[in-house]
């Protein structure tokens, strides 16, 4: 049989002799080749990730209409996805595995050939297994939990703004984005940015390259680190040299609280406050900062009780009477209209239905950032708005509310149901709030939790002694100052430094002195320096849990470079909320199953080993017999 | 130290070393082989000094980053300058051309001048760089791509000897270094590519993206895949030696072309600025 084959790919039909020569090879290499060019030269959709119409825009504005329309059907803007291209790669691997069959023969000579050339059924395999993998876009708040993914999703590019409508609106349609459900649920507990220790001090150069009128038009920034820099630098094509003789701290000043022995001053406590992984001190003055929006969702205040009535009174208050109606989200379904408060991360039947509603996160302030990234500007209420998951079964639905702006949201279609959901903003309180109650002259000290303006909890606190709340934030007194007044500290800074330069003028051999703070710059001619200090990114980490069935079957931290492999799926660390920077409170993993990999990889070594031996073993044996007297052999 | 208004460095030691290294080449080749013996071993000595300079200065930014100087552009123009060295070195042990120092010892100041202008802060590694494959990756398409600049300087010497000097013998010598070192090199590229893919997919869960650094260095990859099966298919054709050796340089120097296209001045596409690498 094995000989009937080989015969094959050796019969003299023109088919196989086209398909088996070593001109194919070339054309097509060379046709790939140029196909890969074009392919880069222009912007190829899905790399621009813009929406169609500005697709349309700029692909217009760059090749004209007509051109457009060509290179469309061509699909150049698809290219590496185009049939064509497909075809041609195809047919490279058609001619690879005929010209490896048709030389084929048992030889140990042939070993390197026959491998480099076949290892490409091996990556063939893999990509065509490759083609039905799944890959995403998974983004988990802290605290919360999901298992639907974002699907990449590549639009067609359109021929006229017409089509470019027609395609947003399918996009709209399907909310923006297709989602994809994991077979198993991930559980984001903490998410962080962590930097190094170690400061990096740079000195930076900024020198005109160009300039027109007085503009500076193009300039080149060198900067070096001040740790490392323990020689002379002159900047290219300037004549300076610059020397750093030291580095120092900066001082800055900063308000403490201290004991002021004054008895008509206020009492004062330093609280700590410990919620999802983070921990932030802060001072309470019953007569400056009184109260505190710690968390979105949490208030904390700090009374003085001046006497006994004031302090029975305040104990006995069991609800906020201030508190207004609650931040609400408002369920019509049907004829029927349900209110339901804004718990966030709670997951909230709707009676009467099989639906469930969940409010992801609250935007007091919601603005929409680079790409598509939503964030919130300030923590004053401009524009609230809340992100929403309705669930029905299987089917989920995330929706964004703007309490300002009712009906900029389309009704929801969930199988047969049409829902509306519309955010009813309450009273700004927030649904947690603590109150510290201090009884001055007593000396007592209570500590009272409300939630939704209902009283909850009540208990003496002391101070050192921890407290925590039912969602887990804990509230510790650390210290208490009984007649507090401000008073201000110098203390070194850690995010500045400071930096003694030497610069020397080369044509007059003059030299001075300065001193130059990071953040501030110094111009010397057409020379800007400036010394900065910063703190580099050291690794991006996410601590998450597998969920299956509400049960944690794992736990991982997922960092660059350390993907959580479960179930078939690789999480990769990929993004984060860029515009909160450190403070992001979300993580976005990149999902992937690809089975194909494996075949991908057989592929790869397979090539190097057959490469190393055409070109390093085969020559060497060459050289071999042909000093013992034998006969040089062809090359390949 | 400062020497009059030249500021002594490692950095600024190596780059006058290697464009004397040029000149003495250079007048090594004028002077002819018997005569200008001395200069070519001269160049040689300049050359080693020039290097010397230069593996203190990776050296120092090692061991000041506490990792290996690969990642920023001034380092990897510096690191691939210096296999370039390193390649010469091994490639003029074999085949003792002499004149291959001028065109080393030129490329050499070319860098090195383009690199004075870049920024050299030694910083420490981004997240994403954290990967053994990046190493390997590295330290492939380095000595690839030095293998493959001496093959393109080869190439050019080619073209001069095949005008000014008529001698059968040698430009076919020539061609045949060519050879060897594309031959050399080739493996070496495709190691490149390859790991390359493996830290993409290990990073980004994808091994191949047509990223436009990608694309290109498959389109290197491809020059240089075209010119080993020419030269194999040419010599079944009726195509004379002269014309065949005229064309599978050219490619060479093509080959060359693209590398240094998808290693420095991938900056300049238009689709460049959604790259996902580095250095642009």
């Amino acid at each position: 049989l094995g000989s009937a084959i080989l015969s094959f790919f050796r019969s003299d039909h023109f088919l196989v002799r086209w398909l088996t020569s070593v001109k194919l090879t070339v054309i097509l290499l060379v046709l790939i080749g140029l196909a890969c060019i074009v392919g880069t030269l222009i912007p190829q959709a899905n790399m621009v990730g813009a929406s169609p119409d500005v697709l349309f825009r700029m692909y217009t504005d760059w090749y004209g209409l007509i051109f457009h329309r060509i290179f469309n059907a061509l699909s150049l803007y698809h290219l590496f996805s185009s049939w064509w291209f497909s075809v041609l790669l195809i047919l490279l691997t058609i001619n690879m595995v005929f010209c490896s069959l048709n030389r084929w023969r048992w030889r140990w000579r042939q070993l390197g050939f026959q491998l480099t050339h076949l290892s490409i059924i091996f990556l063939l395999v893999g990509v065509v297994i490759g083609l039905n993998r799944s890959e995403g876009m998974l983004q988990v708040f802290e605290g919360d939990s999901s298992n639907t993914m974002i699907l990449g999703w590549n639009p067609r590019v359109p021929n006229s703004p017409a089509e470019a409508r027609e395609i947003a609106e399918e996009m709209v349609s399907q909310n923006g984005m297709t989602t994809a459900t994991l077979p198993f649920t991930i559980h984001l507990d903490d998410f962080r940015v962590a930097r190094h220790k170690q400061p990096l001090d740079r000195i930076r150069f900024q020198a005109a390259r160009r300039t027109e009128g007085g503009q500076v038009v193009e300039s080149r920034i060198v900067s070096f680190n001040i740790e490392h820099q323990k020689y002379f630098w002159r900047p290219a094509g300037e004549p300076w040299t610059i020397e750093v003789l030291a580095t120092s701290p900066v001082m800055r000043a900063t308000m403490e609280v201290v004991e002021s022995g004054d008895p008509s001053s206020a009492p004062a406590i330093e609280v700590s406050v410990l919620a999802r992984g983070t921990e932030s001190r802060r001072w309470l003055m019953t007569e400056r900062q009184k109260r505190l929006p710690l968390l979105p969702d949490l208030t904390l205040e700090y009374q003085a009780a001046g006497d006994d009535a004031a302090w029975k009174r305040l104990l006995a208050q069991d609800d906020l009477a201030t508190t207004g109606a609650p931040d609400q989200v408002a369920v019509a379904l049907g004829d029927g209209t349900v209110n339901l408060p804004v718990r966030i991360g709670e997951e909230q039947a709707v009676p009467g239905t099989d639906l469930t509603v969940t409010v992801l996160r609250l935007l007091p302030d919601f603005r929409v950032g680079e790409g598509r990234r939503f964030f919130s500007a300030s923590q004053e209420r401009n524009n609230p708005a809340i992100e929403v998951r309705v669930k029905s079964g299987a089917r989920v639905e995330t929706q964004w509310l703007f309490a300002r702006m009712p009906d900029f949201n389309p009704p929801l279609q969930i199988g047969d149901q049409t829902i509306s959901l519309r955010f009813l903003e309450g009273d700004p309180q927030t649904p947690h709030y603590v109150r510290i109650v201090d009884g001055s002259t007593s000396g007592k000290r209570q500590l009272q939790y409300y939630m939704d303006g209902r009283l909850l909890k009540s208990q003496p606190v002391e101070t050192g002694e921890a407290m925590a709340l039912p969602d887990g934030t804990e509230i510790r007194i650390d210290r208490w100052i009984e007649h507090a007044s401000m008073a201000r500290r110098q203390e070194p800074d850690p995010t500045a430094v400071a930096a003694r330069l030497r610069i020397r003028d080369l044509r007059t051999g003059e030299e001075d002195e300065t001193v130059l703070r990071s953040g501030a710059s110094e111009q010397r001619g057409q020379l800007f320096f400036m010394v900065t200090r910063e703190f580099p990114i050291e690794q991006f980490i996410s601590d998450v849990e597998v969920l299956e069935d509400g049960r944690e079957v794992l736990k991982k931290r997922i960092q660059m470079n350390d993907p959580l492999r479960y179930g078939g799926y690789t999480l990769y660390q990929s993004s984060y909320d860029s515009e909160a920077g450190d403070a992001s409170r979300y993580t976005v993993l990149s999902v992937k199953r690809d089975p194909g990999v494996l075949f991908i990889y057989i592929g790869f070594s397979i090539l190097t080993v057959g490469l190393v031996i055409v070109f390093y073993v085969n020559p060497f044996l060459r050289k071999r017999k042909r000093t013992n007297g034998e006969v040089e052999e062809e090359e390949l | 130290m400062r020497v009059g208004p030249f500021v002594l460095t490692a950095f600024n030691l190596a780059v006058a070393f290697y464009f004397v290294t040029t000149l003495a080449s250079l007048a090594g080749l004028l002077l002819g082989k018997q005569r200008g013996r001395w200069v070519v071993w001269a160049s040689y000595g300049l050359m080693a000094i020039g290097f010397a300079a230069h593996t203190w200065l990776i050296g120092s930014r090692w061991i000041a980053g506490g990792h290996p100087p690969f990642s920023g552009l001034f380092d990897a123009v510096v690191f691939f300058s210096w296999s370039i060295v390193v390649v010469f070195i091994a490639a003029e042990g074999i085949f003792r051309t002499g004149w291959l120092a001028m065109f080393v010892g030129a490329t050499e100041v070319v860098l090195f001048l383009y690199a004075s202008d870049l920024d050299r802060a030694i910083q420490p590694l981004m997240p994403v760089l954290k990967s053994m494959w990046l190493n390997i990756h590295v330290v492939a398409y380095m000595i690839a791509y030095g293998t493959m600049a001496l093959a393109c300087f080869a190439a050019i010497a080619y073209y001069y000897l095949s005008l000014a000097d008529k001698s059968p013998e040698r430009v076919k010598r020539l061609d045949r270094i060519t050879y060897r070192l594309v031959a050399f090199g080739f493996p070496l590229l495709t190691v490149g590519i390859l790991t390359g893919a493996v830290w993409a997919n290990r990073t980004w869960g994808r091994y191949w993206g047509w990223d436009p650094k990608e694309t290109w260095s498959l389109i290197s990859w491809i020059v240089f895949a075209v010119y080993l099966h020419l030269r194999f298919l040419l010599r079944q054709t009726s195509v004379t030696p002269e014309r065949r050796r005229f064309l599978l340089n050219w490619m060479v120097m093509l080959g060359f072309g693209a590398i240094i296209f998808t290693f420095l001045l991938l900056k300049f596409l238009p689709s460049a600025k959604d790259s996902l690498h580095t250095y642009m």
